[in-house]
């Protein structure tokens, strides 16, 4: 009696749900039409693609069982422009062994399963409960997903209630500020801080800002609307929920001055312009047509930071971790092999840098 | 009114300074926090390594790091830097109706507390680093009288009569019936800081009147006469804060043999617009 069972299973997962079944040969399939009726809260008919794709747009569909080979539009076409509007949608397909090549090109679409004509039953049990309790798990992950973000909500609320201060963080060319900002409005689309003078600058020159509370797991990805520098206040709207990469100092990246120079060898000397640097990583560009670099490749970079005790070039022993090209500039990012030296070299760059760095933005932005 | 507008729209105190005064009053030296504050933020960094690489305080070697410069300067001179740092942050530095850009008003402030550190005895450590906080935070009550003279479109009228004065003093409490350093001591309040400072700037638009931390307060009355900012270092205030130093009972021909030997900073603040 296992197939008892599982026909008990299926009932109750599919109880709550809608089913779309479109084929041109509908009078074949009246054990598959009864078969639905008893498990499913509704279930609708269509006679081909064109048909199928009005109920859809039409009617509440949470997963829809279709034929191929049928007369105005295909099963393949109107899969393909109901996915456009439900890339998510749970599609089976009623095939025959015809219909493989078809078949085969819906199965990049995106597709569930397919079921095999003529239709068994039992067989019919067995994919439906697959797709329907895979169906059942995405929509659990989702209700917890909206609760969360229900949750940072009700959080942010909170601290506005409570008077209680959230980090904002901000960046200038690889520098960070960051301080505690108070909530002084928050709903659903926007919120309204309370922040240092320092912060307001930052948010006003990068025109968006992270939130950080310790109360939320993620932080809040935030534009300005707008600012008002005589009270102090920022308004920003809140944009997504991510999880931060942990960040230390030691993860500092600025962004170079021109003073640095590199080149890399290949046949002869190519000269390259540093974007960013940090003690761990480099980030390059240099044009296209020089560009015989592979990811993973080791590579040497003769680097020059202008440090006052050395006009030299230091070697830099690398690899390639990441090639990007984009018009006619071949971006690179190398990551770089331990060396106490270069460490050292770079990390005293890194300190100047961050000095004048600062007072750049302060030059600029400070009366 | 006005005053206190101001006062209620400034932005509430950084709690990290709580956080790093907790720190210093404890006395548990614990670096490893006060570096975590440091590290996570650029400007307190850069304040650090900005100062120790000064050719005021002549360190050898350039000093890279933030834990470098912590362990040469100690916990508490290192806390001070950290906490003026992040005021300065928190409210607008605004000096433009006193005619001082941010540049130079820093560049004040280390060149003097570098002629006072000299000044003081090296066994009076207790005094320079009580010195520190309130001798730049004194001055936050100017930024506000900035703020609100260019509000009220009275710039003009104000820097007029501001060059020629010979004691801002006496002229802030003619203008706005306050003195700068009591609208510094409201803002402390303000912020729930710490009741001692804000008494120890309150009392030095009136010294006689104080009743704690008198060497202190006279040391700072003498520090507002010599950067005069109409006129810092000038002839005029250099002498008067030496009649001061006379007559609060310290070294006054130290205080001038050091203000003497540091000729070259002054032509150099002197330079500064």
């Amino acid at each position: 009696m296992e197939n008892h069972e599982y026909f008990t299973k299926l009932k109750s997962l599919c109880s709550s749900y809608s089913v779309l079944f479109v084929d041109d040969n509908l009078h074949y399939h009246n054990e598959v039409i009864k078969f639905l009726n008893i498990l499913f809260k509704n279930t609708f008919i269509a006679n081909d693609g064109v048909e199928g794709l009005k109920l859809y747009k039409k009617e509440k569909i949470d997963l829809i069982l279709t034929g191929l080979n049928m007369p105005n539009m295909n099963g393949h076409d109107m899969i393909r422009e109901i996915k456009k509007i439900s890339p998510d949608i749970e599609v089976l397909i009623l095939s025959s062994h015809r219909d493989s090549m078809t078949l085969l090109s819906c199965i990049h679409l995106g597709i569930s399963d397919f079921i095999s004509k003529p239709a068994d039953i039992n067989k019919m049990i067995i994919i439906f409960l697959k797709v329907l309790s895979n169906m059942k798990r995405k929509s659990e992950v989702c209700r917890q997903i909206k609760l969360k973000d229900e949750k940072n909500e009700e959080i942010l609320s909170f601290l506005y209630e409570n008077s209680m201060s959230i980090d904002i963080i901000n960046y200038y060319k690889g520098l960070v500020f960051r301080s505690a900002a108070y909530i002084k409005e928050v709903n659903e689309e926007s919120i309204k801080l309370k922040v240092n003078h320092l912060q307001l600058l930052a948010c006003k020159n990068e025109k968006l800002a992270v939130l950080d509370s310790s109360l939320i797991g993620e932080n809040i990805s935030c534009s300005l609307i707008s600012s008002n520098e005589e009270e102090y206040e920022i308004l920003l709207k809140k944009e997504t929920f991510f999880y931060p990469k942990l960040k230390n100092y030691s993860d500092l990246i600025l962004e170079t001055n021109q003073d640095v120079k590199a080149y890399f060898k290949i046949n002869k000397k190519i000269f390259c312009k540093i974007n960013k640097i940090s003690k761990k990583e480099i980030s390059f560009s240099f044009d296209e047509s020089n560009c015989d670099i592979k990811k993973h490749d080791e590579m040497e970079l003769y680097l020059f930071l202008d440090n006052e005790e050395n006009d030299n070039y230091q070697k830099v022993h690398s690899i390639v971790y990441k090639i990007t090209k984009e018009n006619n500039i071949c971006k690179i990012i190398l990551l770089l092999k331990k060396d106490k030296n270069i460490e050292e070299y770079i990390e005293k760059y890194l300190s100047k840098r961050e000095v004048s760095l600062l007072k750049e933005f302060k030059n600029e932005f400070l009366v | 009114m006005l005053i206190k507008n101001n006062i209620l729209s400034l932005p509430l105190l950084d709690k990290r300074i709580k956080k790093i005064i907790t720190l210093k009053i404890n006395k548990e030296y614990d670096t490893k926090k006060l570096l975590e504050i440091i590290n996570a933020d650029s400007s307190l960094r850069v304040r650090l390594l900005f100062l120790a690489n000064k050719s005021f305080f002549s360190f050898p070697n350039y000093i890279q790091s933030s834990s470098k410069a912590l362990s040469l300067y100690g916990m508490n001179f290192t806390s001070s830097i950290c906490i003026i740092e992040l005021i300065l942050n928190t409210i607008k530095f605004d000096l433009r109706a006193y005619s001082f850009s941010y540049e130079k008003y820093l560049y004040l402030f280390d060149f003097t507390y570098k002629i006072i550190n000299e000044f003081i005895d090296e066994k009076d450590i207790d005094l320079k680093e009580k010195l520190l906080i309130p001798m730049f935070l004194y001055d936050i009550g100017k930024f506000i009288f900035s703020k609100i003279v260019y509000e009220q479109k009275e710039e003009k009228v104000f820097k007029d009569k501001f060059i020629e004065c010979k004691n801002v003093l006496n002229f802030e409490k003619s203008y706005f019936s306050y003195s700068s350093y009591e609208v510094s001591a409201y803002i402390l309040k303000y912020w729930n800081f710490d009741k001692e400072i804000e008494d120890i700037i309150y009392y030095v638009s009136n010294p006689s009147l104080a009743k704690d931390n008198k060497k202190l307060i006279y040391l700072l009355d003498i520090i507002q006469s010599l950067t005069n900012l109409s006129m810092p270092y000038s002839h005029h205030s250099i002498n008067e804060a030496l009649i001061k130093t006379r007559l609060y009972g310290f070294d006054w021909k130290k205080l001038e043999k050091i203000i003497k030997s540091n000729k070259n900073n002054i032509r150099i603040l002197h330079g500064k617009s």
